[in-house]
């Protein structure tokens, strides 16, 4: 007979090893792992509307065969739509620095037009100033054909991971009852009520959740475009690609605090290469603008829309920021708040439930 | 081949997924839904087995659903407050539901159900009503009028018992 110690200790180690495995299993399965997380985070978005679809008496194979094509559909659509603006902008912007590079003179020029047009602030000793940024630049040429190779690759395996994401989502989608019961089924009677409640709330929670960021993000998409087609329209502005800023703007709302200031910077960048006259003058306009979209987001769309169940503490952002910049970089920042909210809504109602199950 | 004895087993064995569209079809809140209709829900309950002397819930537990009784023995219990000793409130077998009430919200269980022999029991749960009701809402409104109508019998019969508790 093993006494309570001993058994105790061999509790512990179980779970340790088990602990272990799951660590190590992780970081060998990363890929995979990040890919079902994707599939079922797709799922939980498109799961209404394949239930809503069935209503009118359309089975749930045509029903999610139906979701998955208009996916598609607005996919396709908005990569055909963006891809031309995206080409034009990425040229037009090496083409840019690479003229700053072989022409000092460039480089002299947009300095002194920031040096003359933006108020309060003085370059002093210029020629020194440019002997300093011209090995920068070329710099940041090299950094940028690697960048441009990498996302290139990057495209590609994200089309590829893409395809899996949709081909998993549609049995999620297809079979989410036989999955479901299959899963259920493994759960021993004792945890079985609990699991199941938990379950169901969690995948409420989420969908409420992702529905509110992606119509958070969409709202200051719609919201920035317009503002800079209002400043290019009634003020001169100029801003090229306003629609492309506008929608990465919504991409960077997905990450609190720093998101706002991205678009800015996205917004800002084109006038500072155009050095236009009233340079200084845009470049207030556009803060202002982003401004009014955060208000606008932060008073009016995200409370309605996201609501108050994944408020998080500002420090909590911030650190689930770094651990996601440091783990996957730029992509990884846009996750990882979204990540973090939802490992939020699950603890809070794991927690929340368990303890009504108690005996 | 014929043979007498082979037959009238094999004619009498009936499969698993049989004898749960039967439960199904005898339990009241499954009343008028067709043969389509109560295989659409066959997909939605949870086939589960328990050992004897096993919980299905206890009380104070959140209420999430009911259970029909496939085989066995379920028994409704509640702990007398003086000497917290178990009273037995029902005794359910075959083809029985019980926790029905659990289906509309999720308040507390009022009793424990202890099963007294092997179980099998299918559970539907509020979740599943609901997902009927947002994905099949004719099916939904069949099984909620029913829960209702079961509800009033009971209202019905409660208050009979208060009148003639009143009366005497």
């Amino acid at each position: 007979m093993m006494t309570k110690n001993q058994k105790f200790i061999i509790k512990l180690l179980a779970y340790l090893a088990g602990i272990f495995v799951l660590f190590f299993l992780i970081t060998k399965l990363t890929s995979l792992i990040l890919i079902i997380i994707l599939s079922l985070l797709l799922f939980t978005i498109l799961d209404p509307y394949v239930d809503k679809l069935e209503r009118y008496n359309i089975s749930r194979g045509i029903s999610t065969l139906l979701i998955i094509l208009s996916l598609f559909l607005v996919i396709g659509g908005a990569i055909g739509g963006l891809a031309p603006i995206v080409k034009d902008a990425g040229t037009t912007i090496v083409a840019k620095v690479k003229n700053t590079n072989s022409n000092e003179n460039s480089i002299e020029n947009i300095l002194k037009s920031i040096d003359e047009k933006i108020p309060f602030y003085e370059i002093e000793n210029m020629d020194e100033t440019i002997a300093k940024i011209t090995p920068h630049i070329n710099n940041t040429i090299k950094e940028l054909t690697a960048f441009a190779l990498y996302i290139g690759k990057s495209t590609l395996n994200f089309a590829m991971n893409f395809f899996v994401i949709i081909f998993i989502t549609f049995f999620f989608l297809k079979d989410e009852r036989q999955l479901k019961k299959g899963l259920i089924n493994l759960i021993p009677n004792k945890h079985f009520e609990l699991s199941l409640n938990l379950m169901d709330k969690i995948q409420k929670q989420l969908a409420s959740y992702l529905k509110g960021q992606f119509l958070a993000a969409t709202s200051v998409a719609i919201l920035s475009s317009l503002g800079l087609f209002i400043l290019n329209t009634f003020f001169n502005a100029n801003i090229p690609y306003f629609v492309l800023i506008g929608i990465l703007a919504g991409l960077a709302n997905l990450i609190p605090y720093v998101g706002p200031a991205v678009g800015i910077v996205f917004a800002i960048i084109p006038v500072l290469f155009m050095g236009q006259e009233n340079m200084f003058f845009i470049m207030i306009l556009i803060i202002i603008t982003f401004s009014l979209v955060q208000m606008t987001d932060n008073v009016l769309v995200s409370p309605i829309v996201v609501g108050k169940s994944v408020n998080m503490h500002p420090l909590a952002v911030f650190l689930v920021l770094i651990v996601g910049g440091s783990l996957l970089g730029m992509v990884g920042m846009l996750f990882a708040v979204p990540t973090a909210g939802i490992i939020k809504v699950t603890t809070t109602e794991i927690i929340s439930n368990a303890s009504k199950y108690k005996d | 081949m014929n043979s007498p004895l082979w037959d009238n087993i094999f004619k009498n064995k009936k499969t698993k997924k049989e004898l749960e569209f039967e439960a199904l079809k005898n339990a009241n809140i499954f009343n008028n839904l067709t043969k389509k209709e109560l295989l659409f829900v066959q997909t939605m309950v949870y086939l589960r087995k328990y050992k004897k002397g096993e919980y299905i819930f206890k009380k104070n537990n959140p209420g999430n659903g009911m259970y029909i009784i496939l085989n066995g023995k379920v028994n409704i219990i509640d702990k007398n407050k003086k000497d917290e000793k178990h009273i037995l409130l029902a005794e359910l077998t075959n083809g029985a539901f019980f926790g029905e009430l659990s289906l509309l919200d999720e308040s507390p269980r009022s009793a424990s159900a202890l099963c007294s022999e092997n179980t099998e029991a299918l559970g539907f749960f509020r979740s599943d009503l609901l997902d009927i009701v947002n994905r099949k809402p004719l099916i939904g409104s069949k099984i909620v009028l029913n829960v209702a109508r079961i509800l009033g019998e009971r209202l019905r019969m409660t208050n009979n018992k208060l009148y003639n508790l009143q009366k005497n």
